[in-house]
């Protein structure tokens, strides 16, 4: 039973994992930059769903939050990222500017909230367990496991089959052909930006009850999220969604039966050795949304 | 249509091109020849926006289209088949067609016409329309890098080594294409390293040598001057007149 338990688990983190890796890997896919503040919008939706949820709702506090990371990512990138883009050289100036949007926020964090961590609600109608056959989970996990695989389908299909997924496809392609095919790049660049965003809020609304709700959180979760982005290949969310499970995987069966730092030793030496045998990652190849 | 007066474009440190001015009428088929690495696709990405000129002055129509962004550039009625096809090889021939359509065409009722135009003008293309454009043979990926430039490039049309690495056969099926294309009103930029292809299609040349403009020529008087051939070009009249010249 325990193993079917940690799978449920490992799954679970590995959720919050695959909603946090898509916008950065995408992000990477589109316009080659890493952005470090991406955390501070998953702390931000952590912590905003505390106080929204028991005046607005679940739905409407997912929503909600999506709505303003979302616009925030957009300021961020209008404001930020695109002046350093058409620069021509962003990879390291961007990723020293995110850097220190992340460190403001944490702080910014720790002077509303405080430095003590919090613990959000698990939603009303989500609370409770429940028993399939030998195994009680809690429901709110499974919604989490659920929640993860509809959105990561619709994204999928969007990039697929939608006439703004092909425009984004052809960007990751080659964004100069695109734009001299009149892609208004620039653009599709920004509202990807947002989304991936805003798709992190709700990744924090989701953790709150699952993890702690912390002012530095917007940091822990990076090297794991880093990981998982390279293991899957930069730019490939097919990637990001497999090696997200097994990250989460190692993750869950590394803390039960190892130690609790073992999940985070073990997933590290599961990139290395896949990076040793596929550099480019599981799916990688460059520039290609798959 | 197209005018670039006293540009110049460069990589980093280095200039490529130093006060380049060219013109292209309206109507016109215009080639622009030189050796290899004198700044033929250098000259196109000033224009396209692509490598931004640094200083000089680029005008399509009466606009100053200088500094502006390639897709705004583009968005003016600006088709481009880059060198190397560069087309988007994951996605079907249908799907990269779309792209160009969706940028350009506001009115999105005009696609089975678009579709059906390049159709005629490339029959095989038809036939692949649902396959990759990675899977396509180099002949047939030259017609659908054609064909993309043309979906909403009504206006200029801007080839760069159209017949590159292509079987004579194929070569003279490109050079039909673009005849019949000028024939229905388009205007060609036409960039080659070979001359013989590009005076049987131009009106007019101008010769690249060292990022300067070395001559302009009208392609037939070009065509019958051996000596500037041999100088510019490296090529052999006889040859040229051999393979075909202007024709008409």
């Amino acid at each position: 039973m325990t193993v079917v338990l940690q799978t449920l688990n490992g799954l679970t983190i590995g959720a919050i994992y695959i909603l946090l890796a898509s916008g950065l890997t995408i992000v990477f896919g589109l316009q080659g930059i890493v952005n470090v503040a991406h955390g501070v919008f998953y702390m931000l939706g952590a912590y905003l769903a505390i106080g929204l949820y028991p005046r607005i709702g679940f739905a409407a506090t997912v929503a909600a939050v999506f709505a303003l990371t979302a616009l925030l990512g957009l300021v961020l990138e209008l404001a930020g990222v695109r002046p350093l883009v058409r620069w021509k050289r962003p990879g390291m100036q961007v990723l020293v500017l995110t850097l220190g949007v992340a460190i403001i926020a944490s702080e910014v964090t720790k002077l509303v909230w405080g430095p003590v961590p919090l613990l959000s609600d698990v939603p009303a109608g989500l609370a409770g367990t429940l028993t399939l056959g030998p195994i009680v989970y809690p429901t709110y996990w499974l919604f989490v496991i659920a929640f993860t695989a509809v959105l990561m389908t619709l994204l999928a299909l969007a990039f697929h089959r939608t006439t703004l997924g092909i425009l984004v496809q052809s960007i990751a392609l080659n964004s100069e052909i695109s734009q001299a095919m009149g892609t208004n790049a620039p653009r599709i660049n920004s509202l990807v930006f947002a989304l991936g965003t805003g798709v992190a809020g709700v990744a924090g609304v989701l953790a709150g009850p699952i993890l702690s709700v912390y002012p530095t959180m917007c940091f822990d979760l990076l090297m794991i999220l880093f990981v998982v982005v390279i293991l899957g290949g930069l730019g490939s969310l097919l990637g990001i969604v497999v090696s997200g499970v097994l990250i989460g995987l190692v993750n869950a069966f590394g803390v039960a039966y190892l130690s609790g730092t073992a999940g985070n030793i073990l997933a590290f030496a599961v990139m290395i050795a896949v990076l040793i045998f596929r550099p480019l990652g599981l799916f990688g190849r460059a520039g290609i949304l798959k | 249509m197209l005018t670039l007066e006293r540009v110049t474009a460069g990589y980093g440190d280095t200039t490529v091109l130093w006060d380049v001015s060219l013109e292209v009428r309206r109507g016109e088929a215009v080639a622009l020849l030189g050796r290899n690495g004198m700044g033929k696709t250098t000259t196109l990405l000033a224009a396209l926006g692509l490598n931004p000129a640094r200083t000089g002055r680029i005008t399509f129509k009466t606009t100053e289209i200088t500094r502006w962004q390639p897709f705004a550039i583009a968005r003016l009625g600006i088709g481009y088949a880059p060198e190397g096809r560069q087309l988007f090889a994951p996605l079907t021939v249908v799907q990269n067609l779309r792209i160009p359509f969706v940028n350009k065409h506001p009115d999105r009722a005009r696609w089975p016409a678009q579709l059906e135009r390049v159709f005629t003008l490339f029959p095989a293309l038809r036939e692949r329309r649902r396959q990759l454009a990675g899977s396509l043979s180099g002949g047939e990926q030259q017609m659908l890098a054609i064909a993309r430039a043309l979906v909403g490039g009504d206006e200029l049309l801007v080839l760069d080594e159209p017949t590159e690495g292509l079987a004579p056969t194929i070569v003279s099926a490109i050079v039909d294409a673009i005849r019949a294309l000028k024939a229905q009103g388009i205007t060609v930029l036409l960039v080659e390293q070979n001359a013989h292809t590009a005076l049987a299609v131009a009106d007019r040349a101008y010769v690249l040598e060292k990022g300067r403009i070395a001559l302009e020529r009208r392609a037939v008087d070009l065509a019958r001057d051996p000596e500037a051939l041999q100088r510019y070009l490296g090529v052999d009249a006889d040859t040229a007149r051999l393979v075909g010249g202007p024709t008409r």
